[in-house]
């Protein structure tokens, strides 16, 4: 009964971690796509895109931009508010709880690393799901009404606001890790999300108001790296060659996000904005008390 | 088995337990009774890793429970308010613990079979009494098998049924020579189930030692007049403040 079992080589370690990681992203997973609120998020993001894109068809002609292009546009906006939102009440509703769900998987041979990595894993693929659902619906619906003109640039929109989705849930997973129950965690969620989708950007123009004389520089780059979803709706109007909406502003940001290299510094920016909160939560998640 | 070295735990500034030294030998029952706030709950999470201890250690099998998962391979654990996730059946909540330690699927079967829940292996959990709960529960820590088990208040708000269901089994494990470490405010689940028992106030051991060294020190007959004397006073505590 006490023999000891043989030590593991680390190796043998780290592809049993890895077995468990997926084991717990396949149910989390299964889990999720079960749950009303991702159905519910899922649903109307469908709803929500296939109404742009049918308005947008019938629309054409009449703007500056057509088909994909125009749809990708109208789209960009949409998934910059409602995809963070789901990745961060996501995050937050699943790892801000004490229970002993929780309790029994911690309590398994496994790394919390893993456990936290796993889930986060399972999450990351239902938000990429919903997105995919919505962005391929839209997209059906413009190629058959009016051809692929314009499927570059839509795809750049749905892998980067799926980005800034799982973003949002990186910091769901943060701030659920941090908070002692789901209904804090939660509502810190949402707080986040009113302040990166919302106040960041009047914030942010009254520094630059206060602060320049104008012309985009360095200060503007900061913001937009600072903020996800600011940073990928900049990078989408550019990439979409759809900064002449917005006359003078668009003609700033195109020639900040250009040659210089600052479209890829808000690129890393956002792929740091995934992958921080993520470390900062495995942290926190391996100290804490359940 | 189980060895605890000056354990100490305190959330923020409330102390939860202190300085507890207390061995669990292989193959014995060894019950937690005491009031609530007590530190049972807090002793038994540590030996799983799930709180860590703030001084001190405890050692499973040889193996420091905080370190890593090594300890975790060694013990099967059932807390307190079991859940598990929506819509998920018996049978799949038995599949993925198995997976996650290893276990072959036809220990899964023998295992809800020997719980009484083969006729519910493809239900919803959801719509589970809490007795049908608790055994799912207690047949994923017999996963393994493990060679210590251990649970948190098994029985607490079941039904008399349930109860004794949950009561036959953990007799049956502890039959097996498997060791088991347990907390209950039911002293006759106690008094049935536990070679040694031992009494929590305040966060420490107040007393402890078979049912017959306490009855002796106590000078009283069965553990429910050993606990009215020897917890003679012991208020219901929610930790203590840090001086």
């Amino acid at each position: 009964m006490s023999a000891r079992r043989p030590e593991r080589t680390r190796c043998q370690v780290l592809r049993a971690e890895g077995e468990a990681a997926f084991i717990v992203a396949s149910a989390e997973l299964r889990g999720a796509l079960a749950s009303r609120l991702v159905q519910g998020f899922g649903v109307v993001f469908a709803l929500m895109a296939l109404a742009i894109a049918a308005a947008g068809l019938a629309a054409s002609g009449q703007l500056v931009v057509q088909g994909f292009t125009r749809t990708a546009v109208s789209l960009l906006s949409l998934a910059l508010y409602l995809l963070p939102l789901v990745g961060l009440v996501l995050g937050a509703h699943a790892f801000g709880v004490e229970d002993g769900g929780t309790e029994l998987l911690l309590a398994q041979p496994i790394a919390r690393g893993t456990v936290l990595l796993g889930r986060a894993a399972g999450l990351a693929a239902t938000l990429v799901l919903v997105a995919a659902l919505g962005f391929s619906l839209a997209g059906l619906v413009v190629i058959f009404g009016a051809g692929s003109d314009g499927l570059a640039g839509y795809l750049l929109v749905t892998a980067g606001s799926t980005v800034v989705g799982l973003a949002g849930l990186a910091l769901g997973v943060l701030l659920g890790v941090r908070a002692r129950r789901r209904l804090t965690a939660v509502a810190m969620a949402l707080v986040a999300w009113l302040v990166l989708a919302v106040l960041f950007d009047f914030a942010a123009i009254a520094l630059l108001q206060f602060t320049g004389d104008g012309e985009p520089g360095p200060l503007l780059l900061v913001l937009l790296a600072a903020n996800p979803i600011d940073g990928m709706r900049a990078l989408g109007l550019v990439g979409l060659g759809a900064d002449v909406l917005l006359g003078p502003t668009g003609a700033a940001l195109a020639k900040l996000l250009g040659p210089s290299g600052g479209a890829l510094l808000v690129g890393a920016a956002m792929l740091g904005w995934c992958a921080i909160p993520l470390a900062l939560a495995a942290r926190g998640y391996r100290r804490r008390d359940f | 088995m189980i060895r605890y070295e000056g354990f100490a735990k305190s959330y923020g500034r409330v102390l939860a337990v202190t300085g507890l030294d207390l061995e669990v030998r292989v193959g014995e029952t060894l019950a937690l009774i005491g009031p609530n706030g007590s530190g049972k709950s807090t002793t038994l999470k540590a030996a799983v890793g799930l709180v860590r201890p703030t001084r001190g250690r405890v050692l499973v099998d040889g193996v420091d429970a905080a370190q890593g998962p090594g300890a975790r391979a060694r013990l099967g654990y059932l807390p307190q308010r079991i859940s598990f996730p929506e819509g998920v059946t018996a049978g799949e909540a038995m599949r993925f613990y198995a997976r996650l330690r290893g276990s072959p699927v036809a220990e899964v079967e023998c295992l809800l079979e020997r719980v009484g829940l083969t006729h519910a292996a493809g239900r919803a959990t959801d719509g589970f009494s809490g007795g049908m709960r608790q055994r799912l529960g207690l047949a994923i820590a017999m996963l393994g098998p493990p060679q210590v088990v251990l649970l948190d208040e098994p029985s607490a708000a079941l039904d008399p049924t349930g109860a004794l269901l949950v009561r036959d089994l953990i007799a049956e494990i502890a039959a097996e020579e498997t060791t088991v470490l347990l907390s209950s405010h039911d002293l006759a689940e106690v008094d049935a189930l536990a070679d040694r028992v031992a009494i929590f106030a305040s966060g420490r051991v107040s007393a402890s030692g078979t049912i017959a060294e306490l009855e002796g020190r106590a000078g009283a007959r069965g553990l429910e007049a050993v606990y009215r004397r020897l917890a003679e006073g012991l208020e219901p505590v929610v930790g203590m403040r840090v001086a």
